[in-house]
């Protein structure tokens, strides 16, 4: 069994995500969505960027060329296809069945997961999820 | 459009973000084992969706965002959070399976709501209540579970 280091940067994500979106909805009360997608990912860029440049300098200017294609590609699939998808998924069927669908993403990275990098799950891992999945819904259904 | 195909393509549409989802979440823990470090994976994803985000604006400019600072604050403060949620999120990707990081991370939806509760945005409903027991319930499980 390894720490619980890694559970908390998890929840620690799920927090600053889950706050990130109460303030971009305050932020596109006026502002069109893709340019304020845009303005949220430069601050980003630059706060992350500089903690990189600080505490990995020479990693960061001597990346591979695969390691820039994969990263490369986990941002355009993340920050362009996922976010686009929820955006047009909810404008076609509405919040409240896109939502839950949406949610069941980590029953995709679980099956992905075990097909192609061989990872195990047990069934507390699996209730766990079930359970979180669940709870997503009762959140996202309960305005 | 009649209403039957709208569902279809948007319950695709809805799928296939899931899918894109949970495939972002592989790629990144293969990514940390294979090719860089967890800071450096996001500075370096960040950069390109910024890139890509870019083109997508130019082709729908917005004007007058001096007069919109007040959102474009909230903005700033929405990509600060991003900044640490991402970096967070490569570094547990990068310490433990996908099976167990991204349940936890996708209950990010209750953090909205109960920081939408805290700005006064939304109530709290006995839905959001019975949402949040089977949350924290879930991670409990998965935390005890990790690497069993």
């Amino acid at each position: 069994m390894y720490s619980i280091l890694p559970i908390i940067f998890a929840i620690a994500a799920a927090i600053f995500w889950g706050v990130a979106a109460v303030f971009v909805r305050l932020g596109l009360k006026r502002i069109k969505p893709q340019v304020g997608a845009l303005i949220s990912i430069v601050i980003s860029v630059l706060l992350v960027g500089l903690l990189a440049l600080i505490l990995n300098f020479e990693e960061l200017v001597s990346l591979t060329f695969p390691a820039l294609l994969w990263f490369g590609l986990v941002g355009i699939v993340y920050h362009v296809i996922g976010r686009y998808a929820s955006f047009f998924s909810i404008q076609y069927i509405g919040a409240v069945k896109s939502s839950p669908i949406l949610g069941s993403a980590p029953l995709f990275a679980t099956a992905l997961a075990i097909i192609f990098i061989g990872e195990e799950v047990n069934y507390l891992v699996i209730i766990g999820t079930v359970s979180i999945i669940a709870g997503i819904y009762f959140v996202s259904t309960s305005k | 459009m009649n209403e039957k195909k709208k569902l279809i393509i948007g319950l695709s549409i809805a799928f296939g973000g899931a899918f894109v989802h949970g495939m972002s979440w592989v790629l990144v823990r293969k990514g940390t084992s294979d090719y860089a470090s967890p800071i450096a994976g996001t500075a370096v994803s960040l950069f390109f969706g910024m890139l890509m985000l870019t083109i997508i604006a130019m082709m729908q400019p917005d004007v007058h965002l001096i007069q919109k600072r007040k959102e474009v604050g909230f903005l700033m403060l929405s990509g600060a959070c991003i900044g640490v949620a991402m970096t967070a999120s490569f570094y547990a990707l990068s310490l433990a399976p996908v099976v167990v990081i991204a349940p936890i991370q996708s209950s990010y939806p209750l953090f909205t709501a109960l920081v939408s509760h805290f700005f006064r945005l939304e109530k709290v409903t006995s839905r959001l209540v019975i949402g949040t027991i089977l949350v924290v319930v879930g991670i409990v499980f998965i935390t005890i579970g990790r690497g069993s």
